[in-house]
């Protein structure tokens, strides 16, 4: 992996992550590794697509170009560019919550911090997985639903909560609106009666976001694991239906003394 | 919510792909995590853990135990991959007789882990169910390459790579644990299931053995 300093020359014509075509013999060997198919040639050389580079650092880990012509230039932190980084590389530590990813804890540690209590459900929506990615404009489509669904409280600890100009209508701050990322994840929590009313305001935006979304809901387990009844009647009620597979919190956390 | 949660595939596949999980919670027990952090992978290692890692170094299929373990700091995050039951249970069992006060998180197919966490004596704290997948799904690839690359939480898999590993085994250049291999060490959580993607590259390539 190479992550030398890139001649400011280079970086005044392609910024960001590069190929550098001095040193490129295009072999093409990284266009597979990019998940967004943004390395491409032009000409006999392969050429990043910055409009669509999520800056995930992807065929930098994994490519092993031959003659180490991929490089990462000083810009990518950059402003609001390096939303794509923090967004798109797991790697990457994002500023606003100092957590690596997307997202937050969220029920991960639940038994600990005793988020989401009895009465609440916690609704995840992961914009641009699987696979797909996405703009954030996408993600704002989604915040002004669940704003006028009367939702406006975005998970606080969440990157997402940084990023509003405005709680009441859930836009986004207008410099970012350009970016591209592979995925965000919006965290909310709701009273159990107002599940029904989040996942249809969810049906209903599905149709105008330009890439695809995961919805998932968490509800804390009763004594002798007994699953709230109401949580799943309500996502049975909006018709939608809840995957074979699950991810459990097995109440093993503390505080330490 | 979350990058293990939304596996897919075949649900007698999905039955040998369990991922665990060692949370420190940030401001309350991320203080000087490394000790316990060892004590869990010396209990999944124990257990026969198939693949795992922490996102600062990389998965296990692409770096070696002692330095994954070497770089761990508070800011590390330790998880990997079970392929049957038995050894959810056994991780659990030993999990809660050290009592370390860490979050255990376990992703799985209910009607597996359920049983397991009773087995194992464990009273789980909350479930995170997943409600599918909404919005453009025609722009999705195919169900065989979503079930690969879903198994990378952060979509690192490129699906043309999957195809292209595909092809490499059809034509006898990769056998099918070689190419999940090279699936894996995309994914630097530690969590894809190597062992689930050979099996699906050999009965997808026609190379599975009856």
């Amino acid at each position: 992996m190479r992550a030398e300093k890139v001649p400011d020359a280079a970086i005044q014509e392609i910024k960001l992550m590069i190929i550098h075509p001095e040193i490129c013999v295009g072999c093409g060997r990284c266009q597979p590794y990019c998940p967004t198919n943004a390395i491409r040639y032009e000409g006999l050389k392969s050429r990043i697509d910055q409009d669509i580079c999520y800056e995930c650092s992807t065929c930098l880990r994994s490519a092993h170009c031959p003659v180490d012509a991929i490089a990462e230039s000083h810009n990518v932190y950059d402003y609001p560019r390096a939303l794509r980084r923090y967004f798109s590389d797991p790697t990457s530590r994002h500023v606003a919550t100092g957590i690596e990813g997307r997202g937050t804890e969220e029920t991960k540690t639940a038994d600990v911090t005793r988020r989401c209590g009895p009465g609440k459900v916690g609704v995840a929506i992961e914009i641009g997985r699987p696979t797909l990615g996405m703009s954030l404009l996408d993600l704002q489509k989604i915040t002004r639903a669940i704003a006028r669904a009367g939702v406006h409280k975005i998970e606080p600890h969440n990157p997402i909560h940084s990023m509003l100009a405005d709680e009441a209508t859930g836009d986004l701050k207008p410099e970012m609106l350009g970016e591209r990322v592979l995925s965000a994840i919006i965290e909310i929590e709701v009273e159990k009666d107002q599940l029904r009313g989040i996942l249809r305001t969810l049906k209903e935006v599905a149709g105008e976001v330009d890439s695809v979304f995961c919805v998932d809901a968490f509800t804390v387990v009763g004594p002798r694991l007994h699953i709230p009844e109401d949580v799943l009647e309500s996502i049975r009620a909006e018709g939608f239906t809840w995957r074979p597979n699950a991810k459990i919190n097995m109440g093993l956390g503390r505080a330490w003394e | 919510m979350t990058h293990s949660l939304h596996r897919s595939g075949d649900i007698e596949s999905q039955k040998k792909d369990f991922n665990w999980f060692m949370y420190q919670t940030k401001g309350v027990n991320d203080k000087n995590i490394k000790p316990k952090a060892l004590e869990f992978i010396a209990v999944a290692e124990a257990v026969g853990s198939e693949n795992w890692g922490d996102v600062k170094t990389g998965p296990l299929t692409q770096f070696s135990s002692e330095e994954i373990r070497e770089k761990i700091t508070d800011k590390s995050r330790i998880r990997g991959v079970f392929t049957n039951k038995g050894q959810v249970v056994a991780f659990l069992k030993r999990i809660k007789e050290k009592d370390l006060g860490m979050s255990v998180v376990i992703t799985g197919v209910l009607s597996e882990v359920l049983p397991a966490c009773k087995e194992a004596g464990v009273t789980p704290h909350s479930i995170n169910y997943s409600l599918g997948v909404w919005g453009k799904k025609d722009r999705l690839p195919d169900d065989i390459t979503l079930s690969i690359t879903t198994m990378c939480g952060h979509h690192m898999i490129p699906p043309k790579f999957v195809k292209y590993i595909m092809i490499q085994v059809q034509k006898g250049k990769l056998t099918p644990e070689a190419g999940s291999v090279k699936l894996s060490n995309f994914c630097y959580c530690g969590i894809f299931n190597q062992v689930r993607c050979a099996d699906i590259i050999k009965k997808e390539t026609g190379l599975e053995t009856p």
